[in-house]
């Protein structure tokens, strides 16, 4: 393993190196460490958001997926996170980068001016996205264990050093680099795979015929209930949009155009990534291991049997950059509603430039450390609680941010309520307090919209002048409707 | 007073295209059709998954 053991540590110091480049430029500046200074252009953008999505669960969970469960039933799965994009690009990607702040959580502020908003939200981003990076350590962990030969605690340890390190010095701009050489390199790995495969056979459609020839439960819909391949899917097409580390990187296009080019350019790489996987490499697997105990092993033994020592360690590379770069956005937006969110706008008349940027590097390495200590013995389930946490973030903040844009009777009553009930509604599906047979998000976003009704009905109607600013956000300078 | 701030038109008509997409591809009869090994529903999911940025990418680029 010697070889791909000195390819991930020149792959580990790069990052580190990149932080510290970085750092120079980032550390004095709020508008450099958040947003990269909101001049970063398309085509890297595009890059940074792929390398942002996919996280280890899009290359070893998403074949290990394919294999145990069925080609349609995981890219169901998937197919909302993409459509989310598209969704985004659409409803918030223009009238955010316009707002011109720095989270997701300024523009809801500034739409509903109460101090539950300004607290609840990044409150729920802290609990969701520290559950959601924890379940990242610990592939990180398994990863390096199971192809370094390197034990859990010591590989987790040392991945969660580096990526703390560049994302609290580098900010932004640091996460950005690595995303863009992390996004490319997973992008190599899967899909140069893909296409040798699909070139021994012919066509994709001949290498899925004679994989379910002898095991036709790989393109058959099972295992799991209609309301919940819908519910995942409704998860991730309704999270996207309103996600913190994805609307980060709206905020830090240079422009609005820029910004929704990018979401979309980088959906095109992410199916490019998830179909190459499902419908190249998961045949294989199938064809040549049928009988896996562990489904998640099928890339990494499909690689092993086919390429030689270097490419298994570009391999290795590429599942542990799939890691880190969706940790690092996950870490940067989770201290930011820290740093920024809360203690910032406490702080910020009182505090000096520099106290605010060691209160941001601080929150980089509070959340990190918090996370490593969890991910030393994580729950079993910890990728069905992440799940429930991004579930829970698309319930209360899809509808108040989705209707306070576009709506023009959404009111301040309307937006805490579906904030409110949306959180509330998830929290008691999720728990099995009350439900009606069907997946938790199915039922707390029509319940926030109902809520979101109710308020603008109830309440006092929106001030007019609060109407024209959301108006000017649509309006992207040069354009007309 | 209009109810919603407006929307493009092409984007309104590609918003109303993904969403019956997406309806379309749950419809139960997918599931039990099969072409080349796999549940149409499957093939449907691969179509949204290309088709829904790559149409959101025409229109933007369509008009500045």
């Amino acid at each position: 393993m010697i070889v791909e053991r000195v390819l991930v540590l020149l792959y580990l110091v790069g990052c580190i190196g990149i932080g510290i480049l970085a750092s120079r430029k980032v550390l004095g500046s709020r508008d450099e460490y958040w947003v990269a200074g909101r001049r970063i252009g398309t085509f890297v953008n595009s890059m940074a958001i792929m390398a942002s999505l996919a996280s280890g669960g899009s290359i070893i969970g998403v074949m290990g997926l394919a294999y145990s469960q069925g080609i349609p039933a995981t890219l169901a799965l998937f197919a909302g996170a993409v459509l989310g994009f598209p969704l985004a690009s659409l409803l918030v990607a223009e009238p955010l980068r316009n707002f011109g702040r720095y989270t997701i959580t300024d523009f809801l502020a500034y739409r509903y001016p109460k101090a539950l908003v300004r607290y609840l939200v990044p409150a729920l981003i802290i609990v969701a996205f520290t559950i959601y990076i924890v379940a990242q350590l610990k592939a990180a962990g398994i990863t390096a264990n199971a192809l370094l030969g390197i034990p859990y605690n010591t590989a987790l340890t040392l991945a969660t050093v580096v990526f703390i390190l560049y994302v609290s010095i580098g900010g932004m701009i640091a996460i950005t680099w690595t995303d863009v050489i992390q996004g490319l390199l997973m992008l190599a790995v899967v899909v140069g795979t893909a296409l040798v495969m699909v070139w021994r056979v012919g066509s994709p459609f001949e290498l899925m015929q004679q994989a379910t020839a002898v095991a036709p439960e790989l393109g058959q819909v099972t295992h799991r209930t209609v309301s919940s391949y819908m519910g995942y899917f409704v998860i991730w097409a309704t999270a996207i949009p309103v996600i913190p580390h994805i609307v980060m990187r709206v905020l830090t296009a240079r422009d609005a155009r820029s910004a929704r080019l990018s979401l979309n350019v980088a959906m095109l790489a992410y199916s490019v990534l998830i179909l190459a996987a499902c419908l190249a490499i998961v045949p294989v697997g199938k064809l040549n291991f049928p009988a896996l105990a562990d489904a998640d092993q099928v890339f990494l033994r499909v690689i092993e049997s086919e390429f030689p020592p270097v490419i298994r360690g570009v391999a290795v590379a590429a599942v542990l950059a799939a890691v880190m770069s969706t940790t690092d956005a996950l870490l940067l937006a989770c201290s930011s509603a820290i740093a920024h969110d809360l203690l910032g706008n406490l702080l910020h008349d009182r505090a000096s430039e520099k106290t605010l940027a060691l209160i941001r590097v601080g929150s980089a390495w509070g959340i990190g450390a918090l996370a490593l200590y969890w991910a030393f013995s994580p729950p079993e389930l910890i990728s069905e609680f992440y799940t429930a946490g991004i579930g829970l973030l698309s319930a209360s903040l899809f509808v108040p941010t989705v209707a306070g844009l576009w709506w023009r009777q959404a009111n301040l009553a309307g937006g805490v309520a579906a904030l409110v009930v949306g959180a509330a509604t998830y929290i008691l599906v999720q728990l099995g307090i009350f439900g009606l047979g069907l997946s938790p998000i199915l039922v707390a976003l029509p319940a926030s919209a109902l809520a979101m009704v109710a308020g603008a009905l109830l309440g006092p109607p929106e001030e007019q002048a609060m109407l024209e600013q959301i108006e000017a956000l649509h309006r992207a300078p040069g354009t007309t409707h | 007073m209009k109810t919603f701030f407006p929307m493009r038109r092409g984007e309104a008509r590609v918003l109303v295209v993904l969403v019956a997409f997406s309806i379309f591809s749950f419809l139960p009869v997918w599931r039990s059709t099969e072409f080349a090994g796999m549940a149409m529903f499957g093939w449907l999911m691969a179509a949204l998954m290309v088709l829904s940025p790559a149409l959101a990418l025409y229109v933007f680029l369509r008009k500045p």
